[in-house]
């Protein structure tokens, strides 16, 4: 029982029927039927008071009061009991909640006030039930460029064009490793496939996402890929190392990760040499990684010679593009000959990067942390609404990942190394701007957006043209690649 | 071992193997092309985890070269002989372990949280 039950007291209506009379019709041309005497409100209110409720509000229907059990009991000669019941919590989870209720009345949480000192002045006290946040599939509407999920990212990414084709990710098991993942409306409206979220080492709330990150970033994946078999591992922020290898040991086909560690030269401390084999372990095994190459940082695992490293390229609204200055891409000191990012995708610019309205659970730490504002500097969203404005290079993680799980339908037989080299042959250049590092952007791959940014449609005409010719007669010659990038070119002027 | 009041907060680290091979860890940066050299030994590795696993540690699985134990802070400080802050990362002393446990394991360490991402957003 809490500590402190809430109520509506209904004084005695003027019409002469109970506001809780089963029969009573309350509409707006009958509301003043339920009406109270003045004078008996204020009777009602002052003996409420002298009973040791708390009157927190008076209105023409009903008096709302607040107490212990014990008051209750006392002034209306009742038993309160807690009763569970099914619900439906945030996220469309079925689920119990703790009523309170009464033997007085047929109706749930209805407290009679007959035979009491009460009676001449209250029909009933409706006990307060519990209630939850309602979260909205829409993204709320704010006034600055930026991008929506799923359509603007697939769009931009290409791979609407991708998805007509039938190429959607179905059949393809990704796994992030993030903060957690809270079921929102957006997911389950759209019938996104998610598995219940797996905890990493001393991860705990397996339902909840408190920082909202994860579940944030994972809108990104499905944007690029909505078939995709989704699974959230939820580390604990001491032990991401441990978290990685859970997903590991779940052998899915993609792990993408959405955080890192700046660091800019060797050596690697244990820890760290900990999560270098674990990415290698898992390459090896044949699980594509992708990880974002930091904003600003010195992005590791981002600059891992294994993984896919993310770099960010900003589009405006006439689909121009440009490096992010937001997004890391540097040259490797600790692995030689490794330069960072591979490929970019979407990302916002400096500062802060307010760029892909995403969804969160209402109220996390995002939510409330980057709420209101105006752009640039902040989002204009609620700070209790489960959206934000974020990105950075957490979010172009999971859109590669995304794009690699529809090459993946596409050839599933080609290798971690060989869907890098997929992405990269097939991204569009961007040659204007520079990165956070400062370094510009030009034709061919440079330090700014790797690549280019990536283009899911043309991955996965290369990805199909490399099973159709491995199917024809095994590995692809320089000829053979020729004539597909000739054949890609082809497609860019359809 | 005596009846000791644990407290509840659970506390996780990584417990990396010393390679089988004899390679120091520092000498090069660990990849696909040089995993190899850095495994420690399969037996060896299952050792130490059953060893963690009797002492009523959560054991994750060995990947690469290192597996997670998870446990609650009271039993760190009984095991490790103590638990210092390492809530921002660091190795932990192994003094506390017997020999042939502490002679397969390279490093037991926490990490700090990522400087990107969910932390910091």
């Amino acid at each position: 029982m809490p500590d402190v039950i809430y109520a509506q007291a209904s004084p005695r209506s003027a019409g002469g029927t109970s506001l809780f009379d089963a029969s009573a019709a309350i509409r707006s041309d009958t509301v003043a039927n339920f009406f109270s005497e003045e004078a008996v409100t204020r009777a009602a209110t002052l003996r409420l008071q002298e009973a040791g409720f708390r009157v927190l509000q008076v209105s023409p229907t009903t008096i709302n009061i607040a107490g212990p059990a014990e008051a209750y009991e006392r002034a209306f000669a009742t038993t309160l009991k807690t009763v569970e019941r099914d619900v439906i919590k945030p996220g469309a989870r079925e689920d119990t909640a703790t009523f309170i209720d009464t033997e007085d009345t047929a109706l749930a949480g209805l407290v009679d006030p007959r035979n009491t000192p009460f009676e001449d002045v209250l029909e009933g006290v409706a006990i307060e039930e519990p209630v939850y946040l309602m979260q909205d599939a829409f993204a709320p509407i704010v006034d600055y460029w930026h991008l929506d999920v799923p359509g603007d990212v697939s769009l931009a990414v290409n791979a609407d064009r991708a998805h007509r084709g039938d190429t959607t990710g179905r059949g393809v098991s990704v796994v992030m490793v993030d903060s957690g993942w809270f079921r929102h409306p957006f997911f389950t409206q759209r019938g996104y496939r998610a598995a219940p979220v797996v905890l990493g080492p001393a991860a705990s709330s397996p339902d909840d996402d408190e920082n909202g990150h994860g579940t944030a970033e994972s809108a990104n994946a499905f944007a690029a890929a909505p078939d995709i078999d989704f699974t959230m591992v939820k580390m604990s922020f001491t032990n991401s190392t441990g978290a990685f290898s859970a997903a590991v040991a779940l052998n899915p086909q993609i792990i993408s990760c959405s955080w890192g560690s700046s660091i800019q030269d060797p050596p690697l401390s244990a820890a760290n040499q900990a999560q270098a084999a674990a990415i290698a372990t898992a390459v090896v095994s044949g699980i594509i990684v992708v990880f974002s190459a930091g904003n600003g940082h010195w992005g590791f695992p981002g600059q891992h010679p294994d993984v896919i490293s993310a770099g960010g390229v900003y589009m405006e609204a006439d689909g121009a593009t440009q490096a992010s200055t937001y997004a890391s891409g540097f040259a490797s000191n600790i692995y030689a000959g490794r330069s960072t990012p591979d490929v970019s995708g979407l990302v916002g610019m400096s500062p802060g990067a307010k760029y892909i309205m995403l969804p969160l659970q209402p109220g996390d730490e995002i939510d409330r942390g980057g709420g209101g504002g105006s752009h640039p500097t902040g989002d204009e969203t609620a700070p209790d609404d489960g959206w934000a404005a974020i990105s950075g290079t957490s979010a172009a993680a999971p859109q590669l990942a995304g794009v690699c799980a529809l090459i993946r339908q596409a050839c599933p037989r080609l290798t971690p190394a060989e869907v890098r080299d997929v992405l990269m042959r097939t991204a569009r250049d961007v040659t204007a701007g520079s990165n956070a590092h400062g370094n510009a952007a030009g034709p061919g791959y440079d330090l700014a957006t790797g690549a280019g940014l990536v283009d899911a449609h043309r991955a996965v005409l290369m990805a199909k043209l490399r099973r159709q010719a491995a199917a024809e007669g095994g590995q692809l010659s320089a000829e053979d690649v020729e004539a597909i990038e000739r054949i890609l070119m082809e497609s860019d002027q359809d | 071992m005596g009846h000791q009041v644990m407290t509840d907060a659970p506390v996780s680290a990584l417990v990396v193997l010393a390679p089988a091979g004899g390679v120091r860890l520092a000498e090069e940066p660990v990849g696909a092309a040089s995993l190899a050299a850095h495994l420690p030994d399969p037996e060896t590795a299952e050792r130490v985890r059953d060893w963690f696993v009797a002492r009523g540690f959560e054991v994750g699985p060995v990947v690469g070269i290192a597996f997670s134990i998870v446990a609650p802070l009271g039993r760190m400080e009984e095991v490790f002989g103590g638990w210092e802050a390492h809530e921002r990362g660091g190795e932990v002393p192994m003094r506390a372990l017997p020999p042939d446990v502490a002679g397969a394991i390279r490093a037991v360490t926490t990490q700090p949280p990522p400087d990107f991402g969910p932390p910091s957003w």
